[in-house]
Formats: structure tokens, C-alpha cells, sequence
């Protein structure tokens, strides 16, 4: 392996640590705890990746084993930014149902897709696990289109954290699924290319992760630089308020 | 076939989409203070808005009028109204934008007022967007003119995805009102009038 297939391929676990040492510093783990348990996963199966990737057989065991955790966790975050963007809507009868129509859609979709397009790998268990990711990669995308259009129809903020985590994803799992679908039309012809472009593609992820959770969060906006009402002018607003009817 | 095209049509949306967001990053409003507010603000007559979605003034005026005049203003009407709600929908957006800003805030009471006001804000705005696509629909198949069938009625706009419209317009003014008076401005009036 050459020093720049090493950097590509292994670059992005210290990334991915940087960004783990940001979630622990900012104590995310309350805000978004299965995402941060995908982060420490994430970074503690490379590590072991790494610790084993001269030894074959052990490094098989070690990589599918992750590969199998990974859709879980994968399900359980897309559910924590879902009900973190859209807890404003939860009033809403239609609204809760949306997410676990849009898990059944996209794994109805991929199963579908499976039986269609035969995977090509031997054993049958590494088929289900490869089924089972492009699932959530599928479902990560249409979350990623679900909260694009709502941001863009409500208003929502981009700088939210859940956006953030959401975006990294969209953008990893659309090349994701791009390059899978493409292997699977092209075969081994351009392995080394999709694999690159799956490699740049969670690095710049795992950035669009760092910067969301990097920036500090704002500063109390500076109040108008008025005195502050008077006791007349308070008495004058709160009738104007009290005449705008209330349910 | 089908599966092979749901599956592409997911790529490219998802691209789409990543094209979407950097767009909308480039070009959306910067950081919406109070003093951002009331001049992006259009005003909603909400006294001529009840007035379209009573009931019994439209029952009066279908028998007052002839089926064919009904018709016509029927479909008038619908326009105003849905002049109306796209102001409730901007002035919604524009309060999300503000309350989005303040929610972030180190002072715990704007935060909670702009924390309500979002909550608000969003409802009219669900409220907006589906009311506009099920008048554009009526106004796109021009439901008012099938002879065979009743002319649409405004009343059943009162509630949609069980919302009620005016009356969430209502608590969203006075929500704005309390984070405005929360921010110490002057200006009070002219929300008010705005929106």
C-alpha cells in the first residue's frame, strides 16, 4: 500500500477522533447520545481495524462484525435528528408516522433491489449485512431529502446540530449509494475508484460533522441600546397585546 | 424496472439535495435580529380574512346571488384568500427566522418566548403551505365553475391538517408581541400593524 492509498484509506480515523474529543469536550452525549455512541463505535472499530489489518482472517471477523453493528446505530441516529429537527411538529396527528413509513419504505426498497440485483458475495450472512446498510444509507438519504425540504419550507436552522449530522450523512450515503449501484453495474473495473470516492466522501462527512459541532455556540444578541420601558409604555403595550384575541 | 428507477430517483434526490442546502447557505438572509422584523413583515387584514371563512355570510351570499354570479365571486374570493395566507406563510417564515436567532440566546426567558413563537410559527406555517395547495388545486381544476357539483366553500379552509388557521394566526401574533416587548422595542405598534 503506498504512503497515499494509506493516508486515503486511514485518514479519516484521526478525523474521526478529533471529532470524538469535540462531542466529549462539548458533552453532546445529552443532546445526541446515539450519535455519539456511533462516533466512539466508529472510531473504536477503526482503531481495531487498524491494530489487525495484517492478519486477514481476524480482520474479516472484525470488519463484518462492525459492518453489522453499523446499520443499527445508523437507524437509531437518523431516529435522534428526526425527533430533534421535528419536535415542533409532533402536535401534528400526521406527522409521527413519517419515520418509521419512511424506515419500512426504504428497507421495502432496498430488500426489493436485493432480490433483483444479486449482490455477487459468497455467504449469505455478508449478503444480508451489505443488504442491510445499503437500507440505512437508502433511509439516510430520503431523511436527508425529507429535512432539505423542510428546512427549505419551514424555515428551520441550518446551523442546528441535527442538520449538521444529518448533511454529513446525506452527502456520505448518496455516494454511497451511487458507487454501490455503479459497482454493481461495472463490476471490479473501477473497485478502486468507488472505494476512493466512499473514502472521501465520509471524510468530508466527518468535516461537515466537526464544523457543525465546532462552532462556538452565539452570544447573547446585544439588546437594543435604549433605556427600558417605562412603567406608562409597559402598561400601553401589554393593553395592545391583550386586544390581539387569544384562543 | 420500477425498483431500478425509485432507486436512481433516490440518488439523484439526494444529490439534489446537497445541491439545495449549499445554495440555500450561500444565499439565505443573514442573522435576523429584532430589528430585521417588521419591515419584511406584509399585513394581514385578519377581520377581512374570518369574514371570507364565515359560514353564514357565504351561505347569505350563495342565496342572495345567482348560481352563476356566486361562482364568479366564489372564485374571487378564493384569490383574496389566498393572498391572505401567503402573507401568513411569509410573516411565519420571517418570525422562524427571528425566533430561530433569539431560541439560541443566553437569556432564558426570550429563549423560552422564542422557543413558543417557533412552535406557533411552524404550525401557520404548516397550515399556510397546505391551504395553498389545496386553494391552487381548486383554483388549477376550477372547481367553481363544475356545474355539477356545489361551488367550493372557503369555510372548509377553517381547518386543514387540523389546524385552524385564523386562530393560530391569532396566538402567533401575541407570541411575537411578548418576544418583541422581551427585546425592549419601541416599535411595537408597527409589528402589530404589519402583521
Amino acid at each position: 500500500m503506498s504512503l497515499l492509498n494509506f493516508i486515503l484509506w486511514w485518514g479519516e480515523l484521526p478525523l474521526q477522533t478529533v471529532l470524538l474529543y469535540v462531542l466529549v469536550r462539548k458533552q453532546i452525549f445529552r443532546t445526541f447520545p446515539w450519535f455519539f455512541a456511533y462516533t466512539l463505535f466508529a472510531v473504536t472499530a477503526g482503531i481495531s481495524r487498524f491494530l489487525v489489518r495484517n492478519h486477514h482472517p481476524i480482520y474479516m471477523k472484525v470488519y463484518w462484525t462492525s459492518e453489522a453493528i453499523y446499520p443499527l446505530l445508523g437507524i437509531a441516529v437518523m431516529y435522534e435528528v428526526f425527533r430533534s429537527v421535528f419536535r415542533n411538529f409532533n402536535r401534528l396527528w400526521w406527522f409521527p408516522p413519517i419515520f418509521p413509513l419512511t424506515v419500512v419504505l426504504s428497507l421495502g426498497l432496498t430488500i426489493s433491489r436485493n432480490l433483483s440485483v444479486p449482490s455477487g458475495l459468497q455467504s449469505g450472512w455478508m449478503s444480508w449485512i451489505v443488504g442491510a446498510e445499503l437500507g440505512v444509507r437508502l433511509l439516510q438519504v430520503a431523511m436527508f431529502v425529507l429535512l432539505v425540504t423542510l428546512v427549505l419550507l419551514f424555515g428551520l436552522r441550518w446551523r442546528q446540530q441535527a442538520v449538521g449530522i444529518c448533511a454529513g450523512y446525506g452527502l456520505f450515503a448518496s455516494v454511497a449509494l451511487l458507487t454501490t449501484s455503479k459497482f454493481y453495474e461495472f463490476g471490479t473495473r473501477f473497485k478502486y475508484l468507488w472505494g476512493l470516492a466512499s473514502i472521501i466522501a465520509y471524510s468530508i462527512a466527518v468535516l461537515i460533522w466537526l464544523w457543525y459541532f465546532s462552532v462556538p455556540a452565539k452570544t447573547e444578541p446585544p439588546r437594543a441600546e435604549q433605556p427600558p420601558l417605562t412603567a406608562q409604555e409597559m402598561g400601553r403595550y401589554k393593553e395592545i397585546v391583550r386586544r390581539v384575541r387569544r384562543p | 424496472m420500477i425498483v431500478g428507477i425509485l432507486w436512481n430517483l433516490m440518488i439523484s434526490a439526494g444529490f439534489m439535495s446537497c445541491v439545495v442546502i449549499a445554495a440555500w447557505i450561500w444565499f439565505h438572509f443573514p442573522d435576523r435580529t429584532a430589528d430585521d422584523v417588521v419591515d419584511f413583515l406584509l399585513p394581514v387584514d385578519l377581520e377581512k380574512a374570518e369574514t371570507l371563512l364565515d359560514a353564514n355570510a357565504e351561505t347569505h351570499l350563495r342565496c342572495d346571488l345567482s348560481r352563476k354570479d356566486f361562482r364568479k365571486l366564489q372564485r374571487k374570493r378564493i384569490h383574496l384568500y389566498v393572498l391572505f395566507v401567503h402573507r401568513m406563510a411569509h410573516n411565519a417564515a420571517v418570525l422562524i427566522d427571528w425566533a430561530n436567532r433569539e431560541a439560541e440566546g443566553g437569556d432564558e426567558q426570550a429563549a423560552e418566548l422564542a422557543r413558543e413563537l417557533q412552535q406557533i410559527a411552524v404550525e401557520v406555517r404548516v397550515y399556510s403551505l397546505l391551504t395553498l395547495i389545496k386553494l391552487r388545486l381548486w383554483l388549477l381544476i376550477r372547481l367553481d365553475s363544475w356545474q355539477i357539483l356545489p361551488a367550493p366553500s372557503l369555510y372548509e379552509v377553517r381547518e386543514v391538517g387540523g389546524i385552524l388557521g385564523l386562530e393560530s394566526y391569532d396566538r402567533l401574533k401575541t407570541a411575537a408581541s411578548f418576544l418583541f416587548l422581551e427585546m425592549g422595542r419601541r416599535n411595537f405598534d408597527e409589528l402589530l400593524h404589519n402583521l
